[in-house]
């Protein structure tokens, strides 16, 4: 019985001990993430309108790019201003000069994703010297920055 | 067979890659791409950004005294005007005898002048010349007065038109 | 030095005192002002001008007792002044002589003396005469007889 009773029990031991092995495949398959047919996309968004002040000699106008582009894209904006650089009355009577900051009036983004909530932000400059306020008779003169924007390496 | 499907392949590879970006400059006016900056007609005096005082100014700068010397004919009187004023407005300045009367008097004694050019409109909003009006004693009039000295008082009045 | 500097101080203090005469603005608040306008008579010398104007001669027919004469006056002169003119002979007498020295007396009437009424007159006249008594016509031997008026002008108070 004893012997019937160990021989049970080895058995059983060695049950335990033989812990069942699976049968396992070692190899392996690329993960890709192909995004050639993913659509970029960029926004630039500029205000309405820009009002400034009699006699304000510079103001700023802010503007701001998020996007989402291929990897070493990034937004470039230019502004330009009207092709005479005049503001003009309602009547077309009269003129006040004005320039774009040299300077301002391009950017590039630095990042190829920018997400909407952390756009980056930017401002074209619009100086008007006293001189020609001086000048200028007393009116609401009304000009345009026009924007554009294309995608470049960064 | 083999190398023209592979070549087709390719190519239709590389149109595959050429995907548009999906661009947009938003929020602007006109077609979108423009800001229109436009100007207040009132200056910022208290440094928040908006416009609060409106700046339309002209000043006219009168002789105190002018003196003809005796049996002067014709005497211009100078002034000064200067002005920036709104579109289409301009100053105006009239000169007049104070009594209308038009004659210097002295002790007793008168002698009568006129005035040409009694009225000046500047030519436009933004101005900053000198103007004229010219007193004018005729010289009978000069010898049929005792030599003495004369005054009379001339008002400028200017207005906006 | 320190003396210097304070006198040109002073000088510069002085100048800066010497404000000269502003004349008025006008603007949006002030739209009328007035200013002066007056004569200048600095460069006039003297009391004005004036002319006298009388007979260079004066003839008198034989035998008229009366015989009238006028000189004129014009003059610019200043407030308060006048012209007075003072026709008198020339200090031998009121008688005419012929070449002997013969005379032949007579006086003076009319405004010998005549003042303007103002500083501003154009042709002021004034009438004198020269009278000759018949008796003295009688009496006088046929010739020629003169003898010499002055007028005298003076600028004087009105």
């Amino acid at each position: 019985m004893k012997k019937v009773l160990s021989l049970v029990l080895a058995f059983v031991l060695m049950f335990t001990i033989c812990i069942p092995v699976f049968a396992e495949y070692v190899g392996s398959t690329p993960v890709r993430v192909d995004g050639s047919t993913v659509g970029a996309s960029y926004t630039v968004t500029i205000p309405a309108t820009a009002t400034i002040t009699w006699g304000q000699t510079e103001k700023s106008v802010e503007y701001s790019v998020y996007s989402q582009l291929a990897t070493g894209k990034g937004v470039k904006v230019t502004v330009n201003a009207d092709a005479d650089g005049k503001m003009k009355n309602a009547a077309n009577t009269a003129f006040l000069e004005y320039s774009l900051k040299s300077g301002t009036t391009e950017y590039t983004t630095t990042k190829s994703v920018i997400l909407s909530e952390n756009a980056e932000k930017s401002s074209v400059v619009v100086q008007i010297p006293t001189a020609n306020w001086d000048k200028a008779s007393i009116d609401n003169y009304v000009g345009t920055l026009t924007f554009s924007a294309e995608l470049t390496n960064i | 067979m083999k190398k023209i499907l592979a070549i087709a392949m390719a190519l239709v590879m590389m149109m595959a890659i050429c995907v548009p970006a999906f661009a947009a400059v938003t929020g602007g006016s006109n077609a979108g791409n423009d800001t229109i900056i436009n100007t207040d007609t009132k200056k910022d005096t208290d440094g928040d950004g908006i416009g609060d005082t409106e700046v339309a100014w002209y000043t006219v700068t009168i002789p105190a005294t002018q003196t003809l010397a005796w049996e002067t004919e014709s005497k211009d009187i100078e002034y000064t005007v200067a002005s920036q004023l709104k579109t289409g407005e301009a100053v105006k300045v009239t000169v007049a005898d104070a009594d209308s009367a038009y004659k210097m008097t002295s002790n007793g004694g008168e002698l009568a002048y006129t005035l040409d050019n009694a009225t000046f409109t500047a030519p436009s909003a933004v101005y900053d010349d000198t103007a004229k009006v010219t007193v004018k004693v005729a010289l009978d009039d000069w010898k049929s007065a005792a030599i003495d000295n004369y005054t009379d008082t001339l008002t400028f009045t200017a207005e906006i038109v | 030095m320190k003396k210097v500097i304070s006198l040109v101080m002073a000088l510069v203090m002085m100048m800066a005192i010497m404000v000269p005469a502003f004349a008025a603005e006008l603007n949006a608040t002030t739209q009328s002002g007035t200013a002066t306008v007056q004569t200048d008579t600095s460069a006039i010398t003297g009391d004005g001008t004036y002319t006298v104007t009388y007979p260079a001669t004066m003839n008198i027919v034989w035998s008229t007792a009366t015989t009238n004469f006028e000189y004129k006056v014009s003059s610019n002169l200043r407030t308060g002044k006048a012209i007075q003119v003072v026709v008198a002979d020339t200090g031998d007498g009121l008688n005419m002589l012929n070449a002997s020295n013969a005379t032949l007396a007579y006086t003076l009437g009319g405004t010998t003396t005549g003042k303007t009424t103002g500083p501003v007159v154009t042709d002021a006249t004034f009438n004198y005469s020269i009278n000759v008594d018949s008796a003295v016509w009688a009496a006088a031997a046929i010739d020629t007889y003169s003898d010499t008026l002055t007028f005298t002008s003076t600028v004087v108070d009105a």
